[in-house]
């Protein structure tokens, strides 16, 4: 993101990621656009004609010594607790902090929680709706009004279904990519409370259902979640399972192309706008940095969801679905295509910046202080070295697509004629050709 | 085949590291690719004052200026390579202040008078170098 400046003494804010990543080598965009087609080939090849994947059923129950504590009240609610005061800590940071490079709650905000919190969620399960504190605070005012959580003045409509999230998913990236001196105090602090209010009035209207697909970082988590080897059977139980289960296992609802087509245009879109030709059109170009910058991140996000929306429905003919409903059918198959990309993209920026975070929080009033203990340490880039990145960027698009591709294909065989399921395929894996081959280009190019 | 999905992804990931190291690692260089990233605004630098980076020894030169809020150049990518010195010489027609991102490393600018700040290139990656009053991009170090 592109850092803006306020000036203090001798101390600029330079907002957060002072550096990108060298283009991948052309050797590595090659052969990971060659994997990603012979894959996408083998796929239709290979055709598996019933749905094989198994989201309800699937996966082998965990040893019961972690089942009772993951499901467990006193793991839950410290959970919540850790939420809220982890929040309060960065909300300190931000109200009493001092607005300069050395603030930690940009970096908590862009990286730590952008970032860390969907990466996290791969690894573990949905994170985010276990500590989000916008559902803690919901729930303690509804304790206080003696009123269930769950239940509000109204019934969530259906039709609402992924739209909130996606709305409030483009609004972050929007002031992320966009607005000018997005790192400085007032601008984030601008963002969350009118986040914050808008969030807890639609939980006290429809009940903490909301948060569930309106919540966009909720959101964001839960989708990433769906790629962990930790999930919950339809029968409730704790299990291990192959991650394509997980994923199979997305709840349908409308809007869920729309949340798909914010991240992964956006993502596009940040990588695109760092090369220097998008900089010159910004800095000299006849429109304003801020109107031409939001064009082309509605424009990324606009290409990424129609192109998907059309392949969708040219996928779905004969299915007896209506194309938007194909659409939310086939929608979870792009999410480890986004993953892909958001690991890729955000790779070194997690891991370099994510460290600078953690030792700036030592000190969040800007007083000297080390209250965690991590404030004297330097930043270890070991996990930052061009080959090392490279390698994870290619190998997360790479693998997102061909989890991708199996995910679209086990869909299609379950909602297709079988005289449509090689056909009807098709729209879709070119799609996912186009999403690849452009992440490696934007890998290479940009 | 479901199950052997992982095995499948794990030969694919050997394959692609095998296939990057095969063709050289970051040490000693991508020979030859590293030319194709450069934006097509340096090879079309113009011919004024302020040209393209010239090395001598290990230390690279670069100029750029900035008039009534253009930069010219027009931004670009400039290759350096890792452990060099480089020597960025801007000159501004308003007073201003440079800073490269990440090694932050900065000047005041002066109306007119070329400023020139000097580093040593030691971390890899893309590093942008701008002006903090009027906010632009002037150019972006790869150091390779």
């Amino acid at each position: 993101m592109t850092g803006r400046v306020i000036e203090q003494g001798r101390l600029l804010a330079h907002g957060v990621g002072s550096r990108e990543d060298l283009p991948i080598p052309l050797s590595y965009a090659l052969t990971g656009a060659a994997i990603a087609l012979i894959a996408s080939f083998l796929a239709l090849a290979l055709l598996w004609r019933e749905p094989r994947l198994d989201p309800a059923g699937a996966g082998r129950p965990v040893p019961a010594w972690l089942a009772r504590v993951l499901d467990a009240q006193w793991f839950r609610v410290s959970l919540r607790v850790l939420g809220v005061v982890a929040t309060a800590y960065v909300v300190m940071a931000a109200v009493f902090g001092r607005d300069d490079a050395l603030n930690p709650t940009a970096g908590s905000v862009y990286v730590l929680l952008w970032i860390g919190v969907p990466i996290l969620s791969v690894l573990v399960g949905p994170v985010w709706k276990m500590v989000n504190p916008i559902r803690s605070l919901h729930w303690a005012l509804s304790r206080a009004l003696r009123t269930d959580p769950a239940e509000g003045m109204s019934p969530l409509p259906p039709a609402l279904g992924y739209w909130p999230a996606a709305v409030s998913l483009l609004a972050f990236v929007w002031m992320e990519l966009i607005a000018p001196d997005n790192t400085t105090l007032p601008v984030l602090r601008v963002f969350f409370a009118a986040y914050l209010a808008v969030h807890l009035l639609a939980a006290t209207w429809w009940g903490s259902g909301w948060f569930d697909k309106g919540d966009g970082f909720e959101v964001f988590s839960s989708l990433a979640g769906r790629l962990s080897v930790l999930g919950r059977r339809a029968d409730g139980t704790i299990v291990v399972r192959n991650p394509l289960d997980g994923v199979a296992g997305t709840p349908v609802a409308p809007g869920l192309f729309a949340v798909v087509g914010v991240l992964l245009g956006s993502t596009a879109y940040d990588s695109f706008a760092n090369t220097p030709w998008w900089v010159s059109q910004l800095q000299s170009g006849p429109l304003s940095a801020e109107v031409m910058g939001t064009l082309g991140l509605f424009g990324a996000i606009a290409i990424v969801t129609t192109a998907f929306a059309g392949a969708a429905a040219l996928s779905g003919r004969g299915s007896g679905l209506r194309p938007l409903d194909v659409g939310a059918e086939f929608a979870h198959s792009i999410v480890p295509i986004v993953m892909g990309y958001v690991v890729a993209h955000y790779w070194s920026l997690l891991v370099l910046i994510g460290q600078q975070t953690v030792i700036q929080l030592s000190d969040p009033l800007g007083n000297g202080a080390d209250w965690l203990g991590t404030g004297g340490r330097g930043i270890d880039s070991t996990l930052a070295g061009p080959t090392l990145v490279a390698v994870v960027q290619v190998v997360a698009v790479v693998t997102g697509h061909v989890l991708g591709v199996i995910l679209a294909h086990d869909r299609a065989v379950g909602i297709l004629p079988p005289h449509r399921a090689l056909v009807g395929q098709v729209p879709l894996l070119v799609l996912m050709v186009c999403y690849t081959v452009g992440g490696l280009t934007l890998l290479f190019a940009a | 085949m479901i199950r052997r999905v992982p095995t499948l992804l794990a030969g694919l990931a050997l394959v692609v590291a095998l296939g990057g190291c095969a063709s050289g690692d970051d040490d000693s260089g991508e020979p030859g690719d590293a030319g194709t990233t450069t934006s097509p605004a340096a090879t079309a630098a113009s011919a004024t004052s302020s040209g393209p980076a010239t090395e001598t020894e290990q230390v690279v030169e670069v100029s750029v200026a900035v008039t009534d809020g253009k930069v010219e150049p027009k931004p670009r990518r400039v290759e350096v390579a890792k452990d060099s010195q480089v020597r960025l010489i801007v000159t501004s027609d308003v007073d201003d202040a440079v800073h490269v991102h990440g090694y932050e490393a900065e000047a005041e600018l002066e109306a007119g008078r070329p400023t020139t700040v000097e580093f040593v290139a030691d971390q890899s990656g893309i590093f942008e170098v701008e002006t903090h009053e009027s906010e632009l991009e002037l150019l972006q170090l790869e150091v390779r």
